[in-house]
């Protein structure tokens, strides 16, 4: 039998999940063990139900990276750039997006203005040196920082047209000290803003050495104890990479947890054939919302973390600070509830470790919506006394029984989600009512029916595993690059045979790429693309072509399909205005053929559900609590009713039944 | 009965949300980068009288500033009874709206049910109105010399475009697509605001809103109350002045007197400047909106403005003053003596809430524009950008270095390599202005530098920088600041040019721009000497900044 095998590492727990090529799926969680990750994935791995040596595929998502970075735990970082250019990165885009606040700080730059070296050279913007680089400065260069740095990064104005000057200062590092790290801009990110790039290079270098030591010495535990292939690792973009891969592009590892979830949900609207997707993930501390459309995540260029930008494709993810921990609290007569969360500790009251602050999970569990058997994580007894307690501090002031407090901080907190899902989907020109929700994280398949209420969509998807997913769309995954070369001109201007062979160059290189993640001539796919605008926007729309076009063919159809692209985004168009090209990309996939989950046949035991009080709009009524593991495919489940399994509690409001569908997900809809 | 608190939470998120929602897709669907990346624009929520319901942060300058469009709007048409459903109206009159006439206010009102509940409200700079210069003229005179000046008029009666308005206002431009896209953008932000609203009055109804509006706003106005009456009462006064009023113009002398009594604070502006001879005034309701930001700075920073915010605030201005411009006074430069207003609004107010308070800083937009012929296209090319500036230190650490002024907020500053890429200029220079901040036990923010060669033929340079004789001022012992210094090389002759409109700087021409820093907080010999360390090991500072 031969298995594959996903893995995720989550603040508490590391998940993993396993199919078989039959689609027998098996999963585990072991606890994640900071400072010695690899031990977590090992104990949960060996949780599964298979033998190692069978693993024909193995993918991880990593945080390793995002944690170095958050905790500022990452390398002591040098930092090279043209001479008259040190202060770039301190100086930013020099905005203030925090607008009232007098004492605002902007995000700190992850490199000390005293670890930053000037170099006398220079491109102009064409790619012609302005100021050649002579040896006796790139001698002097490599004695400020060869022996001082673990690694050193290098940003030179206009390297994404001319990297031979990047080239050059790596070259001549690695004649002085062949394991000094370098990392060049122009390998990272070659887009123009020499910001953003200085962001992107400085923070992937500063993570490089935690990633490419925790990759090694996850490797070679693994295949010490019979892993045959290459560990893959999940990345920003949604599609995956070998771990080879990952120590040149530590950057791309950044937030290959959470785009897990996301991945899973084209995973999930192609089971059940579902074209829009609206995935939530709501836990204890953040909401984020993710679209999935025409079973695609949607994917941008540039993101940012705790404000400093990332040029690098990602998953785009919104967050805002509303979750199971997030504590209801008054002021000035109002009753606001979060962004301020009890995390995980002290947690929520009814945890019992000393939180005495009322919470949206102390409101669920006093409304007999978190049945006192849910044991959170699988393992805490909850405590309803405490929560009604918490809820009474509050509900008191303002006249308000502890029922009433409580539905009232969850009516608060379902209408932010919603509101938050208005705000992203009107900046998209969506309408949300054409799309599914799909809920997932501890908190979210407590939560999803009521938002699809307040949204009036018609349904909303609880996979199956919710506990999971983030593990279960990673070995779902694609093989994924995205290469791009920036490339400035006026789109009716092309000269095509320069345009050509750009892409051409482009193409090798994705090539290359796939030939080193041995991906099989049958799975792979080029997406060419281009970044155009208006003349004198700064932000641009990709228009993607089919590989099979010529280059005449495509030029040809750029405009139109600009002006199409552009309507369908921003609402308007203007034909006739001059457009320019900014970047050409190329998109290199491997596909992973799919493999379906088998549908639960009927040989579970049957067991009649208990029944329970739910408060619903001011009275309780009396509900069912179902346990998820005995529902078999085609089963109802008519609200109100609670569904229970290990680690994720689902809520059906009255008025909406849950019909166990293909792969054994849950379709909830309003009921008929 | 009162209303429920959990109601009006839910009614209060919703009002922000909608104009997040208004403002979402104002950025998504605004043709110009101005608005959309660098949010130079504002978007409210409003009752059926112009009081604010949600407000979505755009410019932080036009904080409380749609109100005076609908507001002057009725006073021109004489009532409430004007509006009709569908009707969608313009307005930019410097002096009704307050800003420059590149501000152009447009909002429709909302029906529920045939009966005016509310309107939607956008503001956003248009980049070309038909000023005599490209963009902006730094020179500007009167009012007529700066584009078209648009009065209460409709550009949709009853849901029908009036088509020879949206002509003219198109016509008249250097760049009527960007005015077209813009504009329609504005209005498609109205309407989502108009849909939304009606959407909540569905939900909820007119009583259930209009009992949750007035508790929201009396919980704004009690914070905001017990926020003032911890400033103790007296009169706070300061004055100040700004280098010129345009190109070899004249000092422009402000003063200010702040009254707090309980919780009640007056901001008294008379006896400041008559209005200019340049191009720098404003309309008061522009200088009301100025006062609500310096207001908001100190109070409640972070808690969202609704119509209960500002009923604690008082201003008044002496008609004609550089506050409060009449006709045909130049506004193009709307904001020089608002952001020193703002400067001194919390150095006079500092004693009362010394936690609060930063230095001062050279709060002026800062801005260089080249104008000329690109030699690689022949065709006409124009630049334009704010330069950052340091920020004062406060009692929490050292002032910001190289942001934009309190007026900026998400203003962004133009990459090196775009710019070299788009414009025939190079740029050798972007760096922190090292040492130009204010000693102190926090050392205030430094300035930029920021150094520019011209490699083009036929180039022009307009320059409008501010605070050269009026740097950045220390607080409670802190130190003042290094002040705006611009120096333009041309054929070998370097001088100092602070303002100037069109000035042809031939090939090989340079500029430095070196913006102020802040002001420093505390005395500086209470400095944690291992700050010192740091500064000098960063080179923020050189050894010769602590010496002395």
């Amino acid at each position: 039998m031969k298995f594959r095998v996903g893995v995720d590492i989550g603040g508490t727990f590391t998940d993993s999940i396993s199919i078989s090529s039959e689609g027998i799926v098996s999963t585990s969680k072991a606890l994640t063990t900071p400072g010695q990750l690899s031990q977590g994935v090992i104990d949960a791995v060996s949780g599964l139900d298979l033998s190692i040596p069978e693993i024909e595929r193995f993918v991880h998502g990593t945080t390793a990276g995002l944690n170095a970075f958050l905790e500022r735990r990452g390398a002591r970082t040098a930092l090279i750039t043209t001479r008259g250019f040190r202060d770039v990165y301190e100086i930013g885009r020099a905005n203030r997006p925090d607008m009232y606040n007098l004492k605002y700080k902007a995000p700190k730059p992850l490199v000390a203005r005293k670890d930053i070296f000037e170099l006398d050279e220079r491109m102009a913007f064409d790619g012609q040196a302005v100021k050649e680089l002579t040896l006796d400065e790139l001698d002097r260069i490599a004695d400020l920082v060869v022996g001082k740095f673990q690694v050193v990064a290098v940003v030179l104005l206009h390297a994404y047209k001319n990297p031979e000057h990047e080239i050059a200062v790596a070259r001549h590092l690695a004649t002085k000290d062949p394991n000094l790290l370098v990392v060049t801009s122009h390998t990272i990110a070659p887009e123009w803003r020499e910001y953003e790039r200085t962001s992107t290079t400085a923070l992937s270098a500063y993570i490089a050495p935690i990633i490419n030591e925790y990759l090694s010495n996850l490797g070679e535990r693994l295949h010490a104890i019979g892993l045959v292939p290459e560990i893959r690792v999940m990345q920003s973009n949604g599609g995956v990479m070998s771990a080879t891969t990952a120590k040149t592009k530590a950057i791309q590892t950044l937030f290959s947890g959470p785009v897990g979830g996301t991945i899973a949900g084209v995973h999930i609207g192609k089971t059940l054939d579902v074209n829009r997707l609206i995935c939530v993930d709501m836990g204890g501390t953040s909401f984020d919302v993710s679209l999935v459309v025409d079973h695609k995540a949607e994917v941008e260029p540039q993101t940012e973390l705790q404000g400093l930008p990332i040029l690098s494709p990602t998953v785009s993810m919104h967050t805002i600070g509303a979750g199971g921990g997030s504590i209801a609290f008054l002021s000035a007569g109002a009753l606001r509830v979060g962004p301020r969360s009890a995390g995980a500790m002290p947690g929520p009251a009814c945890y019992g470790r000393g939180g005495t602050e009322p919470t949206v999970t102390d409101a669920n569990l006093a409304l007999g919506r978190l049945p006192q058997i849910a044991r959170l994580g699988g393992s805490l007894p909850l405590d309803v006394e405490a929560a009604r307690k918490a809820l009474d501090s509050v509900g008191s002031q303002l006249k308000l029984d502890p029922e009433a407090a409580a539905s009232g901080i969850i009516s608060i907190v379902n209408a932010a989600m919603a509101n938050a899902i208005r705000e992203i989907t009107v900046s998209r020109g969506i309408d949300p009512r054409d799309f599914a929700l799909v809920a997932f994280g501890g908190a979210g398949p407590l939560h999803a029916i009521a938002i699809a209420e307040e949204l009036e969509l018609k349904s909303v998807i609880i996979p199956s595993n919710p506990g999971v997913l983030s593990a279960y769309g990673m070995l779902q995954a694609d093989t994924r690059h995205d290469l791009v070369a920036n490339y400035f001109a006026d789109l009716d201007q092309l000269d095509e045979v320069h345009f050509g062979q750009t892409l051409d160059d482009l193409t090798v290189k994705a090539k290359e790429i796939l030939d080193l993640e041995e991906v099989a001539s049958s799975d792979r796919y080029l997406e060419p693309s281009v970044d155009l605008r208006y003349t004198g926007q700064e932000y641009t729309v990709r228009v993607e072509w089919p590989s099979d076009w010529n280059i005449s063919q495509a030029i040809e159809r750029l405009p139109a399909m600009f002006e199409d692209e552009h309507l369908s985004r921003y609402g308007h168009n203007n034909p006739g205005e001059r457009i320019e090209v900014v970047n050409l990309r190329v998109t290199a996939i491997g596909k992973n053929t799919v493999i379906e989950q088998e549908s639960q046949s009927n040989t579970v035991i049957k067991e009649v559900p208990i029944k329970a009080p739910l408060y619903f709009d001011g009275a309780w009524v009396e509900g069912e609590i179902v346990d998820r593991r005995t529902l078999v495919i085609s089963d109802v489940v008519k609200g109100p009713a609670v569904i229970l399994e290990p680690d994720c509690t689902s809520l059906i409001h009255p008025g909406w039944s849950a019909t166990v569908a293909k792969g054994g997900h849950l379709m909830v809809e309003r009921s008929k | 009965m009162a209303i429920d608190p959990i109601t009006v939470e839910v009614i209060r998120n919703a009002f922000d949300s909608i104009a997040n929602q208004m403002n979402n897709n104002l950025a998504r669907s605004a043709y110009t980068p101005i608005i959309y990346e660098m949010k130079d624009c504002s978007v409210g929520l409003f009752d059926d009288r112009a009081q604010l319901l949600g407000q979505s942060p755009g410019l932080p300058i036009f904080l409380g500033a749609l109100e005076a469009a609908i507001f002057s709007t009725v006073d021109h048409f004489g009532d409430w009874d004007v509006f009709k459903p569908g009707d969608v109206y313009a307005i930019n009159d410097s002096y009704l709206v307050g800003s420059h006439l590149n501000d152009v206010s447009v909002f429709s009102p909302v029906f529920y049910k045939e009966r005016l509940v509310g309107f939607g409200a956008t503001k956003a700079h248009w980049l070309d109105i038909g000023a005599k210069d490209p963009s902006q003229a730094m020179d500007s005179t009167s009012i007529y010399q700066e584009g078209y000046r648009i009065g209460p008029t409709r550009l949709y009666r009853e849901g029908e475009p009036q088509r020879e308005i949206l002509d003219f206002l198109t016509r008249n431009s250097r760049l009527p697509r960007s005015i077209w896209g813009d504009m329609h953008a504005q209005i498609a932000a109205c309407r989502t605001g108009e849909i939304r609203l009606q959407a909540l009055f569905d939900k909820f109804g007119p009583e259930v809103i209009d009992e949750a509006k007035r508790e929201i706003w009396r919980q704004c106005q009690e914070l905001d109350a017990e926020a003032v009456k911890k400033i103790p009462d007296g009169v706070y006064i300061a004055s100040g002045s700004l280098d010129s009023d345009g190109p070899g113009g004249k000092p422009v002398p402000i003063q200010l007197k702040i009254t707090v009594a309980e919780s009640e604070i007056e901001l008294d502006l008379r006896g400041s400047s008559p209005q200019t001879g340049g191009p720098m005034n404003c309309g008061v309701a522009q200088t009301i909106s100025a006062a609500r930001l310096a207001f908001k700075f100190l109070v409640n920073p972070e808690i969202p403005a609704t119509g209960g915010t500002f009923r604690n605030l008082k201003v008044l201005t002496d008609v004609g003053s550089v506050f409060h411009a009449q006709e045909p006074a130049a506004c193009q430069y709307y904001y020089p003596h608002l952001g020193l207003m703002i400067d001194l609004f919390i150095k006079a107010l500092a004693p009362g809430l010394p936690d609060r308070a930063v230095g001062g800083q050279p709060s002026d937009a800062m801005n260089i524009l080249f104008v000329g012929t690109h030699p690689r296209t022949n065709a006409e090319f124009f630049t334009g950008e704010a330069t950052g500036v340091g920020w004062g230190a406060h009692s929490e650490g050292d002032g910001g270095n190289a942001q934009i002024n309190y007026g900026g907020g998400d203003l962004k500053n133009y990459p090196v390599e775009v710019y070299e890429s788009r414009y025939p200029i190079r740029i050798h220079q972007y760096a922190l202005g090292v040492d130009t901040g204010g000693r102190g036990r926090f050392r205030g923010g430094l300035g930029v530098v920021r150094e520019y060669e011209v490699l083009g033929e036929d180039v022009t340079v307009s320059l409008w920088f501010e605070r050269n004789k009026t740097p950045g001022w220390g607080l409670f012992g802190g130190e003042e600041a290094i002040s705006t210094v611009i120096d333009v090389e041309r054929e070998g002759k370097r001088e100092m040019i602070l303002k100037v409109n069109r000035l042809p700087v031939p090939k090989g021409s340079r500029i430095w721009v070196r913006t102020g820093g802040g002001g420093g907080y505390g005395p500086v010999s209470e400095r944690d000497p291992k700050q010192i360390e740091e500064d000098l090991l960063n080179g923020y500072t050189t050894e010769q900044f602590y010496d002395s």
